[in-house]
């Protein structure tokens, strides 16, 4: 009871924070427009614009700090499971969601709709199979919950090194889609950027740990929201007279359906295991809007959802959310606002790809090559557009244009002043920082928890561990500079982690929850397979040995794992009477977490041999 | 607290909650795709019917399976004495 008497009072006083936050986002972007009407300079306006939010996020993730461990890891199991949805859809999705989706459906359409339904999918599956049961048990990380469900500190060291690659891999993909973002609002090179969004994003967690996270989260969220709904609510009005972009895009699809119907596109259709998405180039359009399986094949398209569904509800950095609220009442319900936060963005971003391709094709289209409007020209200019010849009337297929510009060239192609533009470039660096902070978060507390003191019989001093946690996370985001470094595509490499995390974790954390009978050995064997099935089919499929695309490989080694699993625990003898225990606890809601009588009892123990 | 003889029945009727809510769904989200370029032709809501399907509806349908499993498993925790905050 007194948690929960904790967690009103915390939400009362979090509504006031949010509110005034939310006030002052609204306000910063109000005298940028004014700025920008009194003839301000441009680029000064854009490094405010940008400035003024990286620093906010990192001074809120700096000033929440944690005391304890029970705050570092679990943000003392006090945050409102409307704080913890929203973090946790926001987080989910990340920059390369915002900005790569959104691209996607803008170059290839109803074919990108397989990134939406993997992702809503995604949330509502770990918050039906996996949330509640994660919340219960209360372990401080992924792999600490299967150690202690199998009662075997080498699972929880063999999860920690496989769920470690996927993490690592969108935490690079997240940093550079910021840095991207930052470099499109400050002209900065995206190679000096990266260091800045691996530093806001890394001080979003380091003293706080989760419940600097989550704040930090909110506010980006925030952030977030507002830049993605202002552009193209705006876009809405001036195209319908209606508010809803949502739903009002529809109705542009249909007229643009018929022009792209006289449009001289190749008949494309893809075969059925091929998963082709938009790369980071200049590439021409290859298919109207509305046409569907020219990219992504009949089979792989819901094999695809599933496997994006299964990797994102598995990843850490989702799960590691359950252990914050007060309650599996409160873990259910925070999955319930994250789905619906999550379905918000998602269908904003459908109605900007919609509009912009609808911009494009109106504008665009049928136009000289030198006589294109300004804001195309703008984007020749930078490099992230391009035409195939320059005086004729040109077709969709002869213009070229780079996946990731969507978010941030619809308010220009919409005539919007400067300061909307670079709004909707700060909502994506916001995204990218929840994204990036959320990894960071759940690789220091792996590489902490299960590398460093994961082999010990019984966890260190509360102040060792805390130490730890934070030169872990340190640690994990100056290496991440170095990784993003090396990304070239953002959304390849998010794909890529998801395929390694389904084909991984997610077998096993979901047959340790449904079935008893999970041995240690089938686990580290499941795992094992997984992985290594999934990575050389990885390999082979990018070196072209073998016919399929990365994300695909998930769908053999997935069921293999499964296979492994229940093989192996069916010839295991009887598993121990600690985990029989776990498990039939952490299947009731009720009562104290697991993890936390486990650590109450542990200190009982210490004081009573210290007396 | 739940009683112990009731633990076995909270479980099963947590595992069905959960296929009631997901099976159906996936179904959904799984067939709904394969037929968008056929209900392309139609219109709803001013859009391309195929469209809104696999978009607008499944996202929407996706926010109601949760928010009824929320409630649901809500209901099983009180039936069963098993709801953390009796």
């Amino acid at each position: 009871m007194t948690i929960l008497k904790t967690a009103r009072i915390q939400h009362r006083r979090a509504g006031t924070y949010l509110a005034i936050f939310a006030s002052g986002c609204v306000s910063l972007f109000l005298a940028a427009l004014l700025a920008e009407q009194l003839g301000a300079n441009v680029a000064s306006l854009n490094a405010v614009l940008c400035a003024v939010p990286l620093v906010g996020f990192a001074a809120i993730g700096l000033v929440i700090r944690a005391e304890d461990v029970a705050e570092f890891y679990n943000a003392d199991r006090a945050m409102p499971s409307f704080a913890s949805g929203l973090a946790l859809a926001v987080a989910a999705v990340g920059g390369t969601g915002v900005v790569c989706i959104t691209g996607a459906l803008f170059k290839i359409g109803m074919d990108a709709l397989v990134l939406v339904l993997g992702w809503i999918t995604g949330l509502v599956i770990t918050g039906i199979v996996l949330f509640p049961f994660i919340r219960k048990c209360g372990a401080c990380t992924v792999p600490s919950y299967l150690g202690m469900r199998l009662d075997s500190r080498l699972v929880r060291l063999v999860a920690a090194c496989v769920m470690i690659v996927p993490s690592a891999l969108i935490l690079a993909a997240e940093i550079r889609v910021g840095a991207f973002a930052t470099g499109w609002l400050t002209g900065l090179s995206e190679f000096a950027a990266v260091p800045v969004i691996a530093l806001v994003a890394t001080a979003c967690v380091i003293l706080g740990g989760q419940r600097g996270l989550t704040w930090a989260s909110v506010t980006q969220s925030i952030t977030l929201l507002f830049a993605l709904t202002v552009p193209a609510t705006i876009v809405s009005l001036l195209i319908s007279n209606l508010p809803f972009p949502q739903m009002m895009h529809g109705n542009l699809l249909q007229g643009l359906r018929r022009t792209e119907m006289a449009q001289p596109f190749a008949a494309l259709s893809a075969g059925t295991l091929s998963f082709s998405m938009p790369g980071v180039g200049l590439e021409p359009f290859m298919a109207p809007f509305l046409t569907s399986f020219g990219a992504v094949g009949r089979l792989s398209f819901p094999l695809a959802i599933l496997v994006i569904a299964t990797g994102l509800g598995a990843l850490p950095s989702v799960l590691n959310r359950a252990g914050t609220v007060p309650t599996v009442y409160d873990s259910r319900k925070s999955v319930g606002w994250a789905v619906l936060t999550a379905a918000f963005m998602l269908l904003t971003m459908a109605a900007i790809a919609g509009f912009f391709r609808g911009y494009v094709v109106e504008q665009i289209a049928g136009a000289a090559g030198d006589r294109l409007p300004l804001w195309f020209q703008a984007l020749q200019q930078y490099g992230h557009a391009g035409v195939a010849k320059t005086r004729a009337a040109l077709t969709l297929a002869e213009i070229s244009m780079h996946r990731d510009v969507a978010v941030f060239a619809l308010p220009m192609a919409a005539g919007m002043p400067q300061a909307i533009v670079a709004l909707a470039a700060v909502g994506a660096i916001a995204a990218a920082a929840t994204g990036a902070a959320a990894q960071i978060a759940a690789l220091g507390g792996i590489l902490s928890e299960d590398v460093v003191h994961g082999g010990r019989t019984e966890p260190p001093e509360d102040r060792t561990r805390l130490i730890t946690a934070r030169v872990m996370a340190a640690a994990v985001g100056a290496a991440a500079t170095i990784g993003a470094w090396l990304v070239s595509d953002p959304l390849a490499a998010v794909l890529a982690a998801l395929s390694l995390s389904a084909a991984t974790a997610f077998p096993v954390l979901v047959m340790s929850i449904l079935w008893r009978k999970v041995s240690r050995t089938a686990a580290i064997a499941g795992m094992a397979t997984g992985f290594g099935v999934t990575l050389v089919l990885m390999a082979g499929g990018l070196s072209g040995l073998i016919p399929m695309a990365p994300v695909m490989a998930a769908t053999l080694g997935g069921p293999l794992n499964f296979a492994v699993l229940v093989i192996i625990s069916e010839a295991s003898p009887l598993r121990s009477r600690h985990a029989m225990e776990v498990v039939r606890d952490i299947r009731l809601p009720g009562g104290e977490a697991t993890y936390d009588r486990d650590m109450r009892l542990l200190r009982r123990k210490r004081i009573t041999s210290a007396l | 607290m739940i009683d112990w003889s009731e633990r076995k029945r909270y479980w099963r009727d947590t595992k069905w909650q959960m296929v009631a809510s997901l099976a159906p769904y996936l179904l959904a989200i799984l067939t709904v795709p394969v037929y968008a370029d056929a209900l392309n032709t139609k219109r709803i809501l001013g859009m391309p019917l195929g469209y809104f399907a696999v978009c607008h509806l499944m996202v929407v349908v996706a926010a109601i399976v949760i928010a009824s499993f929320v409630n649901r498993q809500d209901a099983i925790d009180h039936w069963h004495g098993a709801n953390e905050d009796p």
